[in-house]
């Protein structure tokens, strides 16, 4: 008799036994009942609920009916569905539709309309989105890069967030104590559309968008995206097991360590979790597993699970619990790949992600909502950066292994993106996709140094026909009251060589090194840090400043010449397009932090690794040494957005910082004052137009700048 | 069916009787334990985790839901209706364990309420005695006669002819387990019946019945009457009894209900049971 006939055999003699006993024969233990009655009270609390909801609901419609008459004068859209697809290249969208390889995109265009869209200075992610959020440009939102610089102690930090310590009182009354806590404040200024949308009662759910992490409070809710950190706090460290001593080294962005193998034919390992809040030393958490190989397969006993380990897929995400104290534990969530099991065993570790069940980081709003998305869609990648480019870029996996994971991370946000647009019928939903980025900065320099613009290795082209079919799926979900936009923050360009901007800088008299290779801050008076930036160094602005406040424009533009002339000797090209002056590209309030110079690089030029995160390396030029051949930190020119539209769009130049305001009046929202963008006319319906207001200045460098 | 219910019976009486042994309320909390952690056994190896997880998340995701979309009347009743899918989802995931813990856990508790369903007659307290002739008719009860030692028949038989039954009160005079005697046309048919015996625990047995397997399982500690008995069953109302737990007294059921449950919740994580 199988399992299931078993079962089925066995639930009809309990289910026999039940319904012929009399009332007072019924009762079946407590375990039984326990089973029984949680699962009836849970009915019946629904029923209950549900009669409470029908009589509330009348009241809710009305008001509702009410809100939405004085909200809707002027809307000209019941949705509004956003979809981002980071990176995404205009000229190879162009080609793959010409093709015939997008069809959905060419549906798009053809319905309604299809614009490269104008990215910001410079084109980085973060940058971009921030300015896509508020509809600004960066003085306004305080985002000039991935990274700034600390003006008092010259060291590099995460553009977007500031860890700040602080103490707060907790208990009743007289028993109180003070207790330690670090407050995660997100660095990201002015306000996102979707604030403006909440606060006039239009309900958003925003997905993904990077610069996200915390959240703010508004009304929807939230999921955060790039920049959103793992369980150690940081942007992804991967973790690398092997028996192989020799293996075991420093990593740039890892944890390498020793599997050691026991007398019973067995290995033991250990995961390194975040820091003991305990360990004055600031030890880590950690916790152990033991590896059993079966030829070539092996099986993982972790924290009493025991894990199937198939060499070269990915395991199921794996729940790590990690124990800060007695009733205290911070949890997160891995998938494991064994790399090899022969002569050596070696097995790679995502990762660890915030567990969305349960996290111990504000990677949402309302912060029930990751653990909402966990339980209705199942575990999913939480971390910012969530493919990891590190472990491709420093040989742990392949590209297999790089690409399988991309698309792991990919499936699960289709489920919660369609989970959303099941939810919000009446609103915003903005989410943003990253797969189409990451796998371009790996893959997009394989097409070769000087291969056009259109170019793209088979790796590429299949993403951008994933996102094809995702929009066809999404399209199937929308109803007419919809508009669909769906566009990226910038394109993509070459990255094959490296400037050492430091070097450069070093070299043209500008910095000063010691004697140990270290930037001698006394006698520098400008450094590179960033993606994109060149600071001077400002006397009473940095903390060991020389240039005199009065003599910081002659010394930008002097720069700005010197870096324009700028010659590659091995190429004889010109690395650097423009350098634009920080001044003259941005406004408003935080516009003083910027960097006092902003790099447009030249097709197949970036920064290089050294001096982005400011060191001085050897040589001012170098080849990119690094599979991550591919990058977007060129002129604003060079690598614009996209934008598909559902319903068509009068305007023909479209700035990524339009579509805030454009947004707010398919809701029939005024834009704020504050915002630079312009709210464009979209076609919808019988024809009536979200009206242009025209009134904004764009202070944005402009594409063709 | 009768035998089998007598020797779960007897197996059942045996682990319980055990247990009672060192004292009622002792015996009550070591039973109520090892059925939580029995329950958790049989659901840790005969569960379909998995069925049970998502059961479990789609409830808890469908609670959230109605929480975070509460500004949405529709998406909050598509919420209740998965709600009430996922409750459906986990009775029958539940269904496996369900089948495996049922029959030894109902012959466990049919025992629980002869051990701690009852008192005993006080002494110098009455009970009725109930005969039932197994139809609508006296037949041959209509000349029958009671007996017992150590116990006064206080009353003559009343008999009621439409419910086939015939009623005595005793009296119980001594403690202990002594013998009811029924005559009925000549044949003897004996019943235990125990009068007021302090704190031990003593396993009382209300009913005596011919045949049968919930008669033979439930309410009865002794031999089922042979088949051709011209009496259906014998009984002896005592009166209910209440489980002292520290300060509070209660009903049986409840109180095991309880203890179980702590139990299972104390358990659950050592064995890492999904319930």
């Amino acid at each position: 008799m199988g399992k299931r006939s078993f079962a089925a055999v066995a639930s009809f003699g309990a289910a026999l036994l039940l319904g012929a006993a009399t009332p007072s024969h019924a009762y079946i233990g407590p375990g039984a009942g326990m089973v029984f009655l949680s699962s009836f009270l849970a009915i019946i609390l629904a029923f209950a609920m549900a009669l409470v909801l029908i009589f509330l609901g009348v009241f809710r419609w009305l008001f509702g009916l009410f809100r939405s008459q004085k909200r809707r004068e002027g809307a000209k859209a019941r949705r509004v569905v956003v979809i981002g697809m980071d990176g995404m290249s205009p000229p190879i969208v162009e080609r793959l539709m010409a093709e015939g390889r997008m069809p959905n995109f060419s549906a798009l265009a053809e319905r309604g309309a299809y614009r490269r869209l104008r990215t910001t200075c410079p084109p980085i992610s973060p940058v971009a989105w921030s300015t896509f959020a508020t509809g600004t440009n960066p003085g306004k939102h305080n985002i000039f890069d991935f990274l700034r610089r600390n003006p008092f102690s010259y060291q590099l930090e995460l553009s977007s967030t500031r860890m700040r310590e602080s103490t707060r009182d907790v208990g009743v009354g007289p028993l109180k104590f003070r207790r330690a806590c670090t407050n995660v404040e997100l660095q990201q200024k002015g306000r996102a559309f979707w604030e403006v949308l909440g606060d006039e009662g239009v309900f958003s759910a925003v997905m993904r968008v990077p610069i996200s992490y915390p959240p703010p409070k508004f009304n929807g809710v939230a999921l955060s995206g790039m920049c959103a950190p793992d369980l150690l706090g940081t942007q992804g460290t991967f973790a690398y097991y092997t028996t192989a001593e020799e293996e075991i080294a420093s990593y740039e962005s890892g944890l390498a360590s020793l599997l050691r193998r026991n007398g019973n034919g067995t290995l033991t390992g250990i995961i390194r979790g975040p820091e003991n809040p305990s360990s004055a030393e600031g030890e880590p958490l950690t916790v152990p597993f033991e590896l059993r190989t079966n030829g070539s397969s092996a099986t993982l006993m972790l924290q009493g699970e025991r894990v199937k380990l198939i060499p070269g897929e990915y395991t199921d995400w794996v729940r790590v619990s990690f124990r800060a104290g007695p009733f205290r534990s911070v949890r997160g969530i891995t998938r494991f790949m064994l790399l090899e099991s022969d002569q050596q065993v070696r097995l790679y570790q995502l990762p660890l992600n915030i567990d969305p069940a349960s996290p111990s980081m504000p990677i949402a709003h309302p912060m029930i909502f990751s653990s909402y998305l966990q339980k209705a869609n199942g575990d999913f990648a939480t971390l910012g950066l969530a493919e990891d480019t590190w472990g491709l870029n420093e040989g742990i996996i392949d590209d297999d292994a790089f690409l399988k994971q991309c698309y792991l991370f990919h499936h699960e946000r289709r489920r919660l993106l369609f989970d959303m647009l099941g939810k919000v019928r009446d609103g915003a939903v903005v989410f943003v996709f990253d797969i189409t980025d990451r796998i371009q900065h790996m893959f997009l320099g394989r097409a070769g140094a000087d291969a056009p613009p259109d170019a793209a290795p088979q790796e590429v082209e299949r993403v951008y026909e994933e996102m094809d079919a995702l929009l066809g799926e999404i399209r199937e979900r929308l109803d007419d009251d919809t508009v669909l936009l769906v566009m990226s923050d910038h394109g993509f360009g070459r990255f094959n060589r490296c400037v050492d901007l430091n070097r450069w800088l070093h070299e043209s008299g500008y910095l000063a090194v010691d004697d140990e290779g270290a930037i001698d801050w006394s006698g520098t008076r400008a450094y590179a840090m960033g993606l994109a930036g060149i600071y001077l160094n400002i006397e009473g602005r940095e903390a060991q400043g020389i240039v005199r406040p009065e003599e910081a424009a002659q010394l930008r533009a002097e720069l700005a010449g010197k870096l324009a002339e700028m010659v590659d000797p091995e190429t004889g090209k010109r690395p650097i397009e423009r350098a634009f002056e920080a001044r003259q590209v941005y406004n408003g309030p935080w516009a003083e932090g910027a960097p006092d110079l902003i790099i447009g690089y030249a097709q197949g030029y970036r920064v290089s690794w050294e001096s982005a995160v400011g060191d001085v390396g050897e040589r001012a030029f170098c080849s990119n040494p690094r599979p991550w051949a591919a990058d977007h930190c060129l002129h604003p020119a060079e690598v614009p957005g996209i934008l598909f539209c559902s319903h068509a769009i009068d305007a023909e130049d479209v700035w990524i910082g339009d579509i805030a305001p454009t947004v707010l009046g398919l809701f029939g929202i005024d834009r704020p004052a504050s915002m630079d963008g312009w709210a464009h006319s979209i076609q919808v319906g019988d024809g009536a137009d979200a009206e242009a207001d025209g009134a904004a200045q764009v202070a944005e460098v402009s594409a063709n700048d | 069916m009768t035998a089998i219910a007598f020797w779960l019976r007897t197996a059942a009486g045996w682990l319980v009787g055990a247990l009672y042994s060192l004292g009622p309320e002792a015996g009550l909390v070591l039973v109520s334990v090892l059925t939580g952690v029995g329950v958790m056994v049989a659901f840790k190896y005969t569960a379909d985790r998995k069925a049970l997880r998502s059961a479990k998340d789609s409830i808890q995701a469908a609670l959230l839901g109605i929480v975070i979309f509460r500004h949405d009347t529709r998406t909050m009743f598509a919420e209740e209706w998965r709600l009430i899918r996922g409750s459906a989802q986990y009775m029958l995931a539940g269904l496996r364990p369900l089948a495996a813990v049922i029959v030894p856990m109902v012959a466990i508790f049919a025992q629980l309420e002869l051990y701690s369903g009852f008192d005993p007659i006080p002494v110098g307290g009455t009970a009725l005695v109930t005969v039932e002739a197994g139809g609508e008719a006296l037949g041959e009860l209509a000349h029958t006669t009671l007996a017992g030692n150590a116990v006064e028949v206080e009353t003559p038989p009343l008999r009621i002819e439409r419910e086939g039954e015939v009623c005595w009160r005793i009296r119980g005079d001594e403690p202990g387990r002594h013998r009811l005697v029924l005559n009925v046309g000549g044949r003897t048919i004996e019943k235990s019946v125990v009068v007021g015996d302090g704190d031990r625990a003593v396993r009382l047995s209300p009913h005596r019945v011919r045949s049968g397997f919930y008669g033979t399982m439930f309410g009865s500690a002794e031999r089922p009457l042979p088949a051709d008995a011209p009496v259906q069953a014998i009984s002896v109302d005592y009166e209910p009894s209440l489980v002292a737990l520290g300060p509070v007294a209660m009903h049986w059921i409840p109180a095991t209900l309880i203890i179980a449950t702590i139990a299972a919740l104390v358990v659950k994580p050592f064995l890492r049971v999904e319930i």
